[in-house]
């Protein structure tokens, strides 16, 4: 254990009996430097508090930013295109599907596709599209037929089925 | 005439305080009243966050701090404090919220901060004066931060009880037994007890 240290007569140290701690040093210049900096402080129009960065507030800065880069440089593994397929491409499936289709067998596609929508295979389409007046009759869910006196377009009746 | 902390009264102006007041009425008084601020008591601010705070770096900003808020306060001054306790009323507060802050980012024990602050005063003569004297400062350090606020107060700044009571707002009793206590401790830790 070290040696405190004692007065050499062997006295108790006491705190009345010594002398203060010196000042310690200052860079040169500094209270000339210390003085103008405080008086320009009524020239800024914000002065805002000194903050001295620390060696922590530096790593978390940085931890920050790449996650900010990592976030901007992020794109979805999914390209769009899969979940919304571009309108020239549906367009296509279409013409490729009704090509070479005579009026008859259109017919039967549309009537194929007003019975799945319907779930009723009596429903039939009349050659003019006003054919609500046929559905109406042969339909026999009142609510349904009910809607069906309210529109008068054939293809509004086949949508909101 | 160099000052020197604590021992320079006529640095301690008493009529710096009714100049104050008087030039508070507009705003180009404003910038006058606290360029005198600045002149008179930009040193003594200094070395009394510096004993609080240690490090030169830190001092350095607790000072800037403090006399912003110096500046946006100014308006707000009527005279009920003398100038100098309300300025190290704040310098103080700023000071003990900064060591606060870094007691909480701080991952050092007592012993490694020691080491860091060894050497931070300068040393009186003789090998035994310079022991006791970095032993004095150490104990000084080890004082917890508002006891350590009165000490250097009443040791270093050599301020009366009541002016010390207008800058902490704690009584003249309780500062009187801080300040007992935190010499007790001081001799405790110097005689190895």
């Amino acid at each position: 254990m070290k040696k405190q240290p004692q007065h050499s007569n062997g006295k108790r140290i006491s705190l009345e009996g010594l002398a203060q701690p010196g000042l310690p040093e200052v860079p040169q210049g500094y209270f000339e430097s210390l003085e103008a900096r405080l008086q320009a402080i009524p020239s800024q129009a914000t002065p805002l508090p000194v903050f001295r960065l620390r060696p922590w507030l530096i790593g978390l800065s940085t931890m920050a930013a790449a996650m900010a880069l990592l976030l901007l440089l992020y794109r979805p593994i999914t390209p769009s295109s899969a979940i919304d397929p571009p309108q020239d491409a549906t367009l296509a499936w279409l013409e490729e599907q009704s090509a070479g289709l005579d009026e008859g067998m259109m017919y039967d596609l549309t009537q194929a596709a007003v019975e799945e929508i319907s779930g009723t295979p009596e429903t039939e389409l009349t050659d003019a599209w006003a054919g609500h007046e046929t559905i109406l009759a042969e339909t026999e869910d009142e609510d349904i037929a009910a809607y069906l006196e309210d529109h008068t377009e054939l293809h509004d009746i086949i949508i909101n089925l | 005439m160099q000052w020197r902390p604590g021992r320079n009264k006529e640095a301690m102006q008493d009529p710096l305080d009714g100049q104050i007041i008087g030039l508070l009425g507009s705003e180009d008084g404003r910038r006058r009243a606290f360029d005198l601020l600045v002149k008179a008591y930009n040193r003594r601010i200094y070395w009394h966050v510096r004993r609080l705070v240690n490090a030169h770096e830190d001092a350095d900003d607790v000072v800037q701090n403090t006399f912003i808020k110096v500046w946006e306060n100014l308006h707000r001054y009527r005279g009920e404090a003398r100038v100098y306790t309300w300025l190290y009323r704040i310098a103080s507060n700023e000071a003990l919220n900064y060591l606060r802050s870094a007691a909480r980012r701080s991952t050092l024990t007592l012993a490694e901060e020691e080491e860091q602050m060894e050497g931070s005063y300068s040393d009186a003569g003789g090998p035994e004066g310079e022991e006791i004297i970095q032993r004095l400062e150490a104990a000084i350090r080890r004082l917890p931060d508002k006891q350590r606020l009165v000490f250097n107060l009443k040791y270093y700044e050599e301020m009366k009880y009541e002016e010390m009571a207008e800058v902490t707002g704690t009584s003249v009793g309780a500062l009187k037994a801080s300040y007992h206590h935190a010499v007790k401790k001081i001799e405790e830790y110097l005689n190895g007890d």
